[in-house]
């Protein structure tokens, strides 16, 4: 099930809401004279558990076994961790062999097999199509083992909590990669305040209209013209193309990781952040700061440090940190080559641009840095490097017309479309949040914001129902991630 | 560095008094209007069938086990769920409505699909080429909505004989236009272009596609030598309404009707191309519509009489019947172009005011995946149907639609009999001829169960019509369809009106 979809808004969510209230009740009843006890939270876990299986099994009815049993292995690896401190090691190198294991065969084995069968073999794929959010759901294990190596963590006693925190749905399947430790008190103890359901709610709204009011209509252009055949296209739409792509992919998956932080939220969970305005960044290091921060930061405390980070061979680090991200991408060559692009120039930047951007006009380092996530989306997008070769030659040139009538009735036929995506990259929640703020200072500002903020969510509501009405197919683009 | 000083803890902020009041009203406010909206989607009734998109919507799917693990039930019910809701077409619209909102037109031309520019016109080389397969270029069109599903054939509510011209006879006529010519012709396409109120269906040429359907044709008169065979390819609206801006986006038409004339071999070509540009300025073609305005057919009619030398009625034996407010398939291909649906047109037929006629009905009955699965008990009735005013499927006022053998016995003494081999646009032909030929026959080359080479003889045919428009000359389906038509047995499916058939034609 994807959060972009009626049956989800409207059948799933509101279930959910009623059982999820009545269960809080239950539990503050259940506490309520446990006062020795830090924990407030038994049946409402229950409940998230049974929604986030069925929200899972509604896509994945098979896959839903692999992740429990992932899990338990997991929970078990988790206590052997900590029981003894000789073997802990032992068991840390045996859970992440696990974890790399699933992974690579799940999700890597039809690469392998197609790789080795470029050279002349035939072996058959093995799988006909990866579990929905395996990278995800694998990621945080190997986060929650590492987590209790580390004594970050106590291990989790409970299966049942452990399960709750890889399967709660609204994190399951595209992310953010939430660390165990972020949220291993919330899962047994958790407030929920008015505040929170304010402002989670809201968030969710806004990711859903980031998805639908954005993403889905760049979509129509992106699958139109990336899609057909390249041969028709002018360079004029090539690059329309391509800049429609740019914004659909961020809105697509920024907006999942709000509804995402949204949901949870609502439910008493406080994810990190997931986007920082990347496409405000500078320079390319700075993009990646801001893009996709959760898998950044993963992939820097478990590998790029742990490898010797800037103090030890840091070149070498740096390519295997951006090898491993582009193959977190996809099951295909072309998304290595994407995180291998980027890791030279993180690389280079090191050596070069950081060293004086200070001298160097900001306006420069935008168009920069643009230019380079923009020409880095053709190499994610395209698996085929056939196409992916025709597409580039396109772009600078090689096509039958530059500037056509098509381009400039794309252009102009979404010229409100792509001004918005812009306007909505900038950082205006933070003006707006700081308007909100100091409204409170005065209750008719106040009144007049908070009437402001309900027809915001209201029209975001209603304008994504409407979208959402005979759209059948907006899977997110990270989902297969 | 460990992670632990990055994962700061989460502590509840301070919230203010007033803070807390806005925060309750906006929950409530968000949680009331959720409530009603999911209200709303639950408790209507759902929506069964589109009228705009003259589909039968997805049905709520059954529970097997089998389609469970495979997440096919999950898939339809989610499906179900966002496709038959409340209200469908007319959210639809406001949904187009609020599209449009996302730019400003370029020119008063409006793209739907229009995947690029068409490099196949400059490229004749392969004419003699022809190949088997055609290539897929037009995804995203194919993703349009109308495609996705057939419609449930209509003719199951029509087999009492007692149908007549009065459409409150048939329950709902829009189920009746059994057009899957729309399916096929829209894959074919190179998009849709909204030019002012005009919808064009964009034309992409296949050369080797063109030399197979002039093969077929050919194959035709080499089996029915005695028979007078003709080929008559009518070009689309795209072909005269294009404006410049658009050349480039569709080919010519006029090369490929030409590239198929000069591959048939003892195949009489009717020109109508001549005849139809010349009339450009009046309303020949529909504009909501994919198909010409009956009007257009008249035109091709008469071209079609003249070179098959028998007598022609003009337009002052006809009634001018006049249908409001018309708003054709164009509004669905466009994926709901708001232009069209404000700008409706009139649908003009014209029915024989003095020629007599009877025309009995042979319906075909359909499946869901289009497939004839039986027949109906012949009838006589109107050829014309009056679908009214404020339609969307006027078009099949011809007959009523496509799944069917109709055939006319007139009064026109000529000796000759008449075979109409036709997709859609031949339609609109046959209503113009009561007075030039004796018998008619009006056949679809998508439903037609006998062996086109017996059935001819077994008629006694003297003249056999091919009407088709140019997007069928590119399309490998339905030239595989009369290349079966060519070899394929009668089917027995028939075989308890058969008899009944070969009476009313001695």
């Amino acid at each position: 099930m994807v959060f972009s979809d009626l049956f989800f808004l409207y059948i799933f969510l509101p279930a959910f809401i009623l059982l999820y209230c009545i269960s809080r009740k239950i539990d503050s009843n259940i506490f309520k004279n446990k006062i020795h006890s830090k924990a407030n939270s038994l049946v409402s876990n229950y409940v998230l558990i049974i929604f986030s299986l069925f929200f899972y099994s509604w896509g994945e009815p098979i896959y839903i076994f692999l992740m429990i049993g992932s899990v338990f292995v997991n929970y078990i690896i988790g206590g052997l961790i900590t029981r003894k401190k000789t073997s802990s090691k032992a068991a840390l190198v045996v859970g992440l062999v696990f974890n790399i294991s699933v992974i690579g065969v799940f999700k890597y084995a039809n690469l392998l097999v197609d790789t080795l069968n470029l050279f002349g073999n035939s072996f058959e794929r093995p799988i006909s199509e990866f579990p929905i959010g395996i990278s995800f759901f694998i990621f945080q294990s190997m986060s929650y083992l590492i987590d209790v190596y580390r004594r970050d963590v106590p291990p989790q006693r409970n299966f049942f909590s452990l399960l709750l925190y890889i399967s709660l749905f609204p994190q399951l399947i595209a992310g953010p990669i939430v660390r165990y430790s972020t949220i291993a008190e919330e899962i047994s103890t958790r407030h929920i305040s008015i505040g929170d359901i304010a402002d989670g709610s809201f968030r969710f709204l806004v990711g859903l209209g980031k998805k639908v009011i954005l993403a889905n209509q760049l979509s129509v252009i992106t699958s139109q013209f990336l899609d057909g055949d390249l041969d028709k296209l002018s360079v004029g739409v090539a690059w329309i193309a391509l800049i429609a792509y740019t914004f659909q992919i961020y809105f697509d998956f920024s907006g999942y990781s709000d509804m995402a932080i949204g949901l949870g939220r609502c439910m008493g969970f406080h994810f990190n952040e997931n986007f920082d305005h990347p496409y405000i960044s500078s320079t390319i290091t700075e993009f990646w700061r801001r893009w996709h921060i959760s898998l950044g930061t993963f992939f820097r405390d478990y590998v790029y440090i742990p490898l010797g980070g800037n103090r030890k061979h840091q070149p070498f680090n740096i390519m295997v940190v951006w090898f491993l991200t582009g193959l977190w991408h996809g099951a295909s060559w072309n998304f290595v080559l994407w995180g291998v692009y980027f890791g030279i120039i993180v690389m280079l930047e090191k050596y070069t641009i950081l060293k004086v951007k200070d001298k160097i006009p900001k306006f420069f380092l935008h168009i920069y840095s643009i230019f380079l996530i923009v020409f880095g989306w053709a190499l994610f997008y395209f698996e085929d490097f056939g196409r992916l070769g025709k597409f580039i030659g396109i772009l600078f040139g090689n096509a039958q017309a530059g500037w056509d009538f098509l381009a400039q009735n794309t252009l102009m036929g979404n010229l409100v479309l792509l001004i918005a995506c812009v306007v909505f990259s900038l950082p205006i929640k933070n003006i707006v949040s700081k308007l909100y703020t100091k409204s409170l200072d005065s209750s008719g500002a106040a009144g007049l914001m908070c009437v402001g903020k309900v027809s915001c969510a209201v029209v975001l509501l209603l304008v994504s129902t409407v979208l959402l009405v005979g759209n059948t197919a907006n899977p997110f683009l990270y989902l297969r991630t | 560095m460990s992670n632990k000083s990055k994962n700061k803890k989460y502590t509840v902020p301070k919230r203010t008094a007033r803070q807390y009041k806005t925060d309750i009203a906006f929950v409530s406010s968000v949680v009331g209007i959720f409530t009603l909206a999911a209200l709303c989607l639950i408790i209507l009734p759902r929506t069964n069938y589109s009228e705009t998109e003259r589909r039968e919507l997805t049905k709520y799917p059954e529970f097997t086990m089998e389609e469970y693990f495979s997440g096919e039930y999950a898939e339809t019910v989610s499906k179900w769920f966002s496709d038959t809701v409340p209200q469908r077409d007319a959210i639809m619209e406001i949904s187009a409505a609020i599209q449009k909102i996302k730019g400003f037109k370029q020119n008063n031309i409006e793209l739907h699909g229009v995947g690029g520019l068409d490099k196949v016109d400059d490229d004749n080389s392969d004419v003699s080429a022809p190949d088997t397969s055609k290539p897929t270029e037009s995804t995203p069109v194919e993703s349009q909505p109308v495609t996705s599903e057939p419609i449930e054939d209509t003719e199951k509510t029509s087999s009492d004989t007692s149908l007549d011209t009065s459409n409150e006879e048939i329950k709902d006529p829009g189920i009746n236009n059994n057009d899957p010519a729309g399916n096929i012709e829209i894959n074919n396409a190179n998009g849709v272009a909204v030019v002012g109120t005009r919808a064009l269906m964009m034309y992409g040429s296949n050369p080797g596609m063109q030399v197979n359907y002039a093969n077929v044709l050919n194959k035709f008169k080499a089996a029915l030598p005695d028979v007078n065979v003709y080929c008559m390819l009518v070009p689309t609206a795209c072909e005269f309404y294009s404006p410049p801006e658009l050349d480039g986006y569709h080919s010519s038409q006029l090369k490929a009707i030409n590239n198929v004339s000069s591959n048939l071999v003892n195949v009489k070509n009717i020109d109508v191309y001549t005849p139809l540009a010349n009339h450009v300025s009046e309303d020949i073609y529909l504009r909501t519509d994919h198909h010409w305005a009956p009007l257009g057919a008249y035109y091709a009619a008469e071209a079609f009489a003249k070179a098959a030398g028998v007598p022609f009625y003009d337009l002052s034996h006809y009634n001018r019947v006049v249908n409001k407010n018309f708003c054709g398939s164009m509004y669905g291909y466009s994926n709901y172009n708001v232009t069209l649906k404000n700008n409706p047109e009139d649908f003009v037929y014209y029915k024989p005011k003095d020629i007599e006629y009877t025309a009995t009905y042979y319906n075909y009955m359909l499946d869901e995946n289009w497939d004839v699965v039986g027949a109906y008990d012949p009838y006589d009735a109107s050829f014309f149907i009056d679908y009214g005013d404020n339609g969307g499927n006027n078009y099949c006022t011809f007959m009523g639609g496509d799944a069917k053998i109709v055939h006319v016995k007139t009064n026109a003494g000529t000796g000759r009999k008449l075979a109409i081999f036709k997709d859609s646009y031949g339609n609109a032909v046959p209503g113009y001829l009561f007075g030039s030929f004796d018998d008619i026959y009006v056949l679809d080359l998508r439903y037609f169960t006998y062996n086109g080479v017996s059935f001819m003889k077994k008629h006694g045919i003297t003249d056999l019509l091919f009407a088709n428009n140019i997007f069928t000359a590119g399309d490998s389906g339905k030239i595989n369809s009369y290349e079966e038509i060519l070899v394929q047995n009668d089917n027995d499916m028939f075989k308890m009106y058969y008899e009944e058939f070969e009476i009313t034609n001695n």
